[in-house]
């Protein structure tokens, strides 16, 4: 029988080919040295948005869905997971800073649209369906980079590890959370409408990111042009780490 | 009408693209709005572009986000 993560991660698989396609094309970029700090803006963007969303979520459980049978257990989860993502914003400011990016100017940035879009439908989803769209959302996005993979990262563009705290942290702290996340759904005694809404939800989250990741693309792809570089957040300029420094 | 015809006359699965016995279970498991949803959102199943351009396990090890 297929469980509810089975069926959750199959569908999720099937259909995130092309935003594996663009997280790629970021990751491999040839001046993925100077693009790097405007990709670490778009994550910013997100990250910040991440423990208010869940304390958000948590509220509307214990609030008018109290009487919900999978409220209790939702609001403890997203109260906790809110908890381990408190302050994660912070690695990134220190990160941006360290390849140039001043914390008033990252501050000062309007976010994304496509960042926005990403996090303000899940909103619309808690408060005006039902908060358990959030995992959907949760699921897309908790799958954290592999530390081998940015030791590869940093040995290429010269980018020292210590710059890439917000993604080392999250390789090193995270990489139990998805199996504990499946362990969770399978536990929870849904219906057919919240296994639909938190598909839904992923599905919705692919297609966001798509947008997020094409725009950190768009976005450098204007760096050499005077008139569009204005807010582009890059590393001109500034002396990267040896590519042998450690974290 | 079949999931995979629904997708495929929506565009979101290239009617040439191959699918596995795996693929078309998965695709014929998901309910109506859940395919509403991916035909409103045009997230489509990698065509062979993408599945020539994403490498085995780089999915893995890339990472989504942050969270």
């Amino acid at each position: 029988m297929t469980t509810h993560s089975q069926r959750l991660r199959e569908t999720v698989c099937l259909f995130r080919a092309r935003l594996t396609s663009l997280i790629r094309d970021v990751w491999f970029h040839p001046r993925l040295a100077e693009l790097y700090p405007e990709f670490l803006f778009a994550i910013y963007g997100v990250t910040v948005s991440s423990a208010p969303a869940m304390r958000a979520a948590a509220g509307r459980c214990a609030g008018e869905l109290a009487d919900d049978p999978l409220a209790a257990w939702l609001r403890d989860y997203y109260l906790e997971h809110a908890e381990e993502e408190a302050g994660h914003e912070q690695w990134l400011l220190n990160d941006l800073h360290s390849l140039g990016v001043a914390r008033q100017r990252v501050l000062e940035r309007l976010p994304y649209t496509s960042v926005a879009a990403l996090v303000g439908v899940q909103y619309y989803w808690m408060f005006h369906v039902h908060p358990i769209a959030y995992l959907g959302y949760i699921a897309v996005l908790e799958a954290p980079t592999s530390i081998e993979f940015l030791e590869e990262v940093s040995r290429r563009t010269g980018i020292s590890l210590s710059s890439m705290s917000g993604h080392v942290m999250h390789a090193t702290l995270d990489p139990g959370h998805v199996a504990e996340f499946d362990a969770a759904l399978d536990s929870l005694p849904l219906l057919l409408h919240h296994q639909e809404l938190i598909t839904v939800s992923a599905i919705a989250t692919i297609a966001h990111l798509e947008k997020v990741f094409s725009d950190i693309l768009e976005h450098f792809a204007r760096v050499d042009d005077p008139a569009g570089a204005a807010t582009i957040f890059t590393t001109s300029g500034i002396a990267l780490a040896s590519p042998s420094s450690g974290f | 009408m079949s999931n995979v015809e629904r997708l495929q006359q929506a565009g979101l699965i290239q009617i040439h693209h191959p699918l596995t016995d795996a693929e078309i279970q998965s695709v014929n498991q998901l309910s109506p709005a859940e395919i509403d949803a991916l035909i409103s959102v045009r997230v489509k199943l990698g065509d062979e572009f993408f599945q020539r351009k994403v490498q085995d396990g780089d999915s893995h090890r890339m990472g989504t986000l942050l969270l």
